[in-house]
């Protein structure tokens, strides 16, 4: 129980001092007599936070004092209080409680200090909001003492916004975001331990392996994983600091201007990981592998509805689709029962292949001649329970997600079409959609040829266009099905007056 | 083009067209009549190719394919099919593409009317969207600053504002987030784009997406009239003024390949609202009763007739000249004038009354024959490629807004290389080659050792506080390049020293030109950089101590001039500081401020209060009442710009048209009317009744005029006025400064673009971009004091003391204390002390 309460230099309140009875106190005055600063007073002793405007304006410190009688009714809270006042340390003698607080002010007003005692003993605010718990009840403007944990008074602000769940999806999102960080820097860590092992063993830096006459840097530059850095003028303009938006061809061809204006050559791993083997083993031997026109070995990446993914090297332009994709030591086939719907030879961006082309080898000029490419060597496998609206759906988003803004067809051009899918799925098609999205394409890539000609910068737009000219070409019906009944009758009639 | 340049012959749709080696096909195209439709596209930025709406059918040999002109320059041979059908479908398709989310509000857009959009909607793309989907939308509009707003939605991306701000501006606050169709153009959190240059994206945005907002909602592109003209700056930027029911309401910078290029500084862009103040002088004042009753010993300012305040003017003018002669009357001010204003009130004061007490600067700036008695430069000139410039003036950046966007682009993309001789850092200093920034008040000694003087080093191993190894590196860059025009900004870098040391810098830099001259090479010259609007004019004008119009000394006149004026004076007369002077002693009875104001802007405002108390008749001509005029006894309210014709000279003697389009508030009028209706009372017919009539007079008495005909002048780019008699006199001695005592730290003081001055005062949106007085240390003297960065503390010169905040700045060198000449709150001039070569202060903290 509370028995009296004094404040000193709190806010407008000089000195106050104030006496308690056994039962109801009633404390009553005039609108801005500072009845409220007595509140925060005895919010300050209860381990209120300690605000510079609570200092009275022309004092240095504020001080709250208090006497309480510990906590006799419930148990749990005798028990809390002992407890606490042993942690604690401070002495509870004759059943008597006194707490002062003083706020110091710092020069200039700006930040303030507190000093704490306890029946005499210093500690920290802490003990203050744990006591308080036990000590008072304060019912007024809201559930004051658990308003003063800012993480209860968010949850209170979140559940009466009804933001509950999306404070859940976001902390899961962030947790999922730190744990790819993780991820990630684990990776970087070995990476870089490895080019430190290679510094060492003078394999990369000064002198070669002894070599008087070649040195060699490597320097690891973190790119942040957005799929346009991939192209290689937007990944030079992210390496020097800047957003990583493609350069026109011409006049920026790396080999002529590249990195800082220098003539940059720009490989990427694979190319890279290819060198040690040539260089060990000649390129006779490398060029020796493969067909005539594709020689050496790639590297596929097999995914999709397959019952073995994975990455294969195989000898390049000798092996084909239908090798990679159903031989045990490849891909190992489709899932049981399941038949062979479509499959993206090379990439995202590559036009889709079908059940004729499985027996073109992976050969540059047979795949290019059958109108798509090998590209980056993701080989995606979709069996007969793809939906390919869906699939189409998701891979035009790619494209739109990952185009970097910088010109006008892709940035426009690709989010249209994803829009447009989008509504197709969402069963809001019109029957003119499919010949909207086709003329769309045809804008971002004039004639939808292969190799693509294309509006944009580079291609990333174009790579938009694939699929959905590969869908639409063999899978109309499953478009024009997703149209409405009435959209559909439409065509129909008009079909038949026509 | 000449016939000895090199052509590359290509052909557009079918039609051969002659370009030059590396220009751009769009460029080509529009110059041979095709005009390619664009939005990012912008001459005076690099290309980017980003909106794809110029892309054409370039054939170069392996067969058409779709390019956008922009970015392909011209080759031999090249065919160019901007009306193919795939052209057609690529720029139709281009154009959809960027109306998807533009929101089409033209009916309430700004820029209707006068939009490259919806223009170019009117010719390509299918006529109606076939965009069903929900359009991106935005909060809108979005404060980028104080005087931009920025609707996104209506942005479609050309990249033309975020380039301007980083390539043109070197200001990049505002740029590209995001990405994919959400990319949206914005500032970073927390950072405005405090930029002196923002105006200019509002007037090169395609669409509506940035708006001005002195100008929002103001009045419609086909309500608008409008004449080109030049903006009474130093620089003569070309503008084109426009008006609608007889007030101003935009200006837009015009491009003018000598002079500013299409750009403006957001101070000269917005400064029309102050010709609407309310505050405007509409009716002649004289002095009177509370009443209203002219009576020479009012108190008080009360209106009269122009029969009234003309008269009571002759007949004081009359009454001195004939009781202590006509050196008794003075004529400080009208640099702000046109030329023809400036040449009637030279002819009044010098031909008619016949005082040579004339002087348009306030003892604050060079005197005339620093300006005309040394080898003059252009602004093309200072930019030419592979050149040096050596910049002895205040931070073009502040003062001479559009000068200092030529200066970076020239540095930055053209090779020529920039020294610094200044005693602070300058909107220009990361980018300068060499950066000498001298204890002030010895740039002197500097300059001579920068030219390779002999001059030893200090035992502190520095010239003048410099190192003396940066001089002698600046010192060969300087020689190493001498075979390329060299142009020198001179000005006054500081107002907290005497004009004394950069006159003699300037000195010891045209003894290196003559040395050049007589080697044969493209030499030395200078580009003078002085304050006010039409400075130039005013010095070319006669509006100076020693000189007549047409750059010639008083002896030298020549006939024609004696012919028209009848007399001249004889011996020079006093300037600025030596009028107030006399003025104060009592020997001034009459005393004109042509639009001047000394106890504002003079370095010395103690002369100037017992300057003005004392003179029998101040008879001011001018557009606001100001400190000074309230003191007057007779006032003219005067014309301003766009309210009169005439024409306008710039720092490099380039002399353009201004038009009048609006007619002025009252009865105001023009300056040179004032001047010649004086004159006729006073017994004189000038003969002339329009600016050009005073213009061809003019050409016939001005003799490095004489070439400058109405028509020549009236070509795109004006002409420049050449040749002068007036020979330049550095000081004769060599100023002595004292050392720095170990306490105290030397004053420097220049102004800022928003100041307390009159336009930026009477234009709202302006006034508050003023920044408040702040003392700029450099960190290692400010770590010295020992406070935290905006605390005030006391500074106490040996004539003065104020109270002011302290901040930390590296661009001031150690040992010097930089303070704004002109903030509206503090005055550094309770500081300065305007006998002394240099002013130290010491700082105290409480």
């Amino acid at each position: 129980m509370l028995h009296w309460l004094r404040a000193q230099n709190v806010a407008l309140l000089t000195d106050v001092y104030l006496e308690f009875e056994a039962g109801l106190n009633v404390v009553t005055g005039e609108t801005g007599v500072g009845k409220s600063v007595l509140l925060e007073a005895l919010g300050l002793i209860l381990g209120g936070r300690g605000r510079t405007q609570l200092v009275g304006p022309a004092a240095d410190r504020a001080v709250v004092e208090a006497g309480f009688t510990p906590p006799e009714a419930e148990p749990s809270d005798r028990e809390r209080f002992r407890a606490l006042a042993q942690e604690a340390g401070f002495p509870v003698e004759d059943g008597d409680l006194m707490i002062r607080r003083e706020l110091r002010l710092a020069p200039g007003r700006r930040s303030i200090s507190n000093r704490i005692t306890v029946n005499g003993t210093a500690v920290p605010v802490a003990v203050l909001r744990a006591l308080g718990a036990v000590l008072a009840e304060i019912y007024s403007q809201g559930e004051y003492l658990a308003l003063l944990q800012p993480g209860a008074a968010r949850e209170t602000v979140d559940e009466a916004g009804g933001h509950a769940p999306l404070r859940r999806d976001v902390a899961a999102a962030f947790r999922a975001l730190r744990a790819r960080e993780a991820e990630r820097d684990a990776l970087q860590e070995r990476l870089a331990a490895a080019l430190n092992e290679a510094y060492e063993a003078g394999y990369v830096g000064a002198n070669v392996l002894g070599a008087a006459d070649f040195s060699v840097d490597i320097t690891l530059h973190w790119g942040a994983g957005a799929y346009i850095v991939g192209e290689e003028t937007a990944l030079i303009e992210s390496l020097e600091g800047n957003r990583g938006m493609p350069r026109l061809k011409p006049p920026y061809f790396p080999a002529s201007i590249g990195l800082y204006g220098k003539p940059t050559i720009v490989n990427n791993v694979e190319t890279l990981c290819n060198l040690p083997w040539i260089v060990s083993n000649g390129g006779a031997a490398f060029a020796a592998m493969g067909a005539e026109s594709s020689t050496g070995t790639r590297v596929f990446a097999v995914s999709g509805h397959i019952s073995a993914p994975g990455v294969f090297e195989v000898p390049f332009g000798t092996t084909t689709f239908r090798d990679i994709i159903f031989d045990p030591g490849y891909g190992g086939g489709l899932r049981p029962g399941r038949t062979l719907k479509t499959f993206i030879p090379g990439g995202a961006s590559a036009p889709w292949f079908f059940e004729e082309h499985l027996d073109l080898p992976l050969e540059k000029t047979a795949v290019d001649q059958a109108g798509s490419m090998l590209g980056s060597g993701a080989i995606v496998v979709m069996d007969d329970t793809t939906d390919v609206v869906k699939a189409c759906h998701n891979l035009v988003r790619f494209f739109a997600r990952e185009s970097c803004g910088k010109c006008t067809p892709c940035r426009e051009g690709t989010s249209w079409l994803e829009k447009i899918l989008s509504r197709i799925l969402a069963g809001q098609g019109r029957p003119q959609d499919l010949d909207l999205l086709m003329d769309v394409c045809d804008n971002i890539s004039p004639g939808i040829s292969w190799p693509p000609r294309q509006t944009t910068i580079c291609p990333l737009g174009p790579s938009a266009v694939s699929p959905i000219a590969s869908a639409i070409e063999r899978f109309r019906d499953e478009f024009e099905a997703y149209l409405p009944a009435t959209a559909v009758a439409v065509t129909t009639s008009s079909a038949v007056a026509s | 083009m000449s016939e000895q340049e090199a052509v590359v012959s290509i052909t557009v749709n079918g039609e051969e067209v002659q370009a030059a080696p590396g220009e751009l096909v769009i460029a080509a195209a529009e110059r041979s009549g095709v005009y390619i439709p664009r939005f990012c596209y912008h001459p005076r930025m690099s290309p980017v190719g980003m909106c794809r709406m110029c892309i054409v059918d370039i054939d170069t040999g392996r067969g058409p394919a779709l390019q956008p002109s922009c970015m392909v320059e011209v080759s031999e041979g090249m065919a160019v099919d901007t009306a193919s059908d795939r052209t057609r479908k690529a720029q139709d398709g281009v154009l959809e593409f960027l109306l998807l989310s533009h929101p089409l509000d033209c009916p309430i857009c700004d820029k209707g009317g006068e939009c490259p959009l919806q223009d170019q909607t009117m010719d390509y793309g299918p006529g109606e969207s076939r965009f069903v989907e929900e359009k991106r939308r935005f909060k809108k509009p979005i404060p980028v600053n104080d005087l931009v707003y920025l609707d996104r939605e209506r942005c479609i991306l050309c990249d033309r504002c975020t380039r301007f701000a980083d390539e043109v501006a070197g200001d990049p606050l505002i740029t590209f987030q995001d990405r994919g169709d959400h990319t949206q153009v914005n500032t970073f959190p927390g950072l405005p784009f405090s930029s002196y240059f923002s105006g200019n994206t509002v007037q090169i945005c395609p669409v509506g997406a940035l708006t001005a907002v002195p100008y929002r909602f103001k009045a419609r592109p086909w309500d608008l009239t409008e004449a080109e003209s030049t903006y009474p700056n130093p620089m003569g930027d070309r503008v084109v003024v426009q008006a609608s029911r007889d007030q101003v309401l935009r200006y837009q910078g015009v491009d003018s390949d000598a002079v500013n290029w299409g750009w403006l500084t957001d101070k000269d862009r917005f400064s029309f609202e102050a010709a609407a103040s309310e505050l405007r002088l509409r009716t002649p004042l004289v002095r009177g009763t509370p009443l209203g009753r002219p009576d020479a010993d009012g108190d008080e300012l009360v209106e009269a007739s122009w029969g009234q305040a003309l008269a009571m003017a002759a007949d004081a003018i009359r009454a001195a000249v004939d009781s202590k002669g006509p050196q008794s009357v003075a004529v400080l001010g009208g640099a702000r004038l046109a030329n023809e204003d400036q040449y009637a009130w030279a002819r009044l004061s010098k031909g008619v009354i016949g005082t040579d007490n004339v002087d348009a600067q306030l003892d604050d700036g060079l005197p005339a024959d620093a300006v005309l008695g040394l080898p003059r430069a252009t602004i093309n000139r200072a930019c030419t490629p592979g050149g040096t410039v050596v910049l002895l003036a205040p931070d073009p950046k502040e003062a001479h807004g559009t000068l200092y966007l030529r200066l970076r682009h020239a540095v930055v993309n053209d090779g020529v290389q920039l020294i610094e001789l200044t005693p602070r850092a300058s909107g220009l200093s990361h980018l300068a080659a060499h950066r000498l920034h001298h204890r002030p008040g010895e740039a002197a000694a500097v300059a001579t050792a920068l030219v390779g003087g002999d001059i030893e080093a200090g035992p502190d191993g520095r010239i003048g506080g410099v190192p003396a190894e940066a001089v002698a590196a600046a010192a060969a860059a300087l020689a190493g390049r001498a075979d390329q025009p060299i142009t020198v900004i001179l000005g006054r870098p500081s107002l907290a020293e005497s004009a004394d040391p950069t006159l003699e810098a300037a000195a010891e830099l045209a003894r290196f030109a003559k040395m050049l001259a007589a080697g044969g090479r493209p030499g030395l010259a200078f580009l003078p950089a002085l304050h006010r609007g039409n400075v130039f004019g005013a010095l070319d004008m006669g509006l100076a101590p020693g000189v007549l119009p047409g750059r010639v000394g008083l002896d030298g006149g020549g006939t024609a001039l004696a012919e028209v004026w009848g007399s001249v004076p004889a011996a020079p007369g006093a300037d600025a500081r030596g009028i107030l002077k006399a003025a104060a002693e009592g020997r001034i009875e009459i005393l004109f401020l042509l639009g001047a104001d000394p106890l504002g802007d003079a370095p010395n405002p103690v002369l100037a209060q017992e300057a003005l108390a004392r003179v029998g008749t101040i008879i001011a001509s001018d557009m606001f009442l100001n400190s000074s005029t309230a003191q007057a006894h007779i006032v003219f309210p005067a014309a301003g710009f766009a309210e009169r014709g005439g024409t306008h000279t710039n720092l490099e003697g380039r002399i353009t048209r201004q038009r009048q389009i609006v007619t002025p508030p009252g009865t105001a009028r023009a300056d040179w009317a004032i001047a010649t209706e004086l004159a006729r009372l006073l017994g004189a017919d000038f003969g002339f009744g329009s600016p050009e009539g005073i213009w061809e007079e003019i050409t016939r008495v001005a003799p490095s005029h004489r070439e400058l005909s109405a028509e020549a002048i009236a070509a795109a780019d004006g002409a420049v006025a050449t040749g002068s008699s007036i020979e330049f006199n550095p000081p004769a001695a060599s100023a002595r400064v004292p050392h720095v005592d170990a306490y105290s730290l030397r004053l420097v003081s220049a102004r800022r673009m928003f100041d307390r001055g009159t336009i930026v005062q009477h234009a709202p949106s302006l006034a508050g971009l003023a920044p408040k007085a702040v003392l700029a240390l450099n960190p290692y003297d400010f770590q010295r004091v020992g406070v935290d960065s905006g605390t005030p503390v006391q500074v106490v010169s040996h004539v003065g003391e104020m109270d002011v905040p302290v901040v930390a700045d590296a661009g001031v060198p150690r040992g010097a204390a930089a303070f704004g000449y002109n903030h509206p709150d503090l005055d550094v001039r309770e500081l300065i002390d305007p006998q002394a070569a240099v002013t130290d202060v010491r700082i105290q903290t409480r």
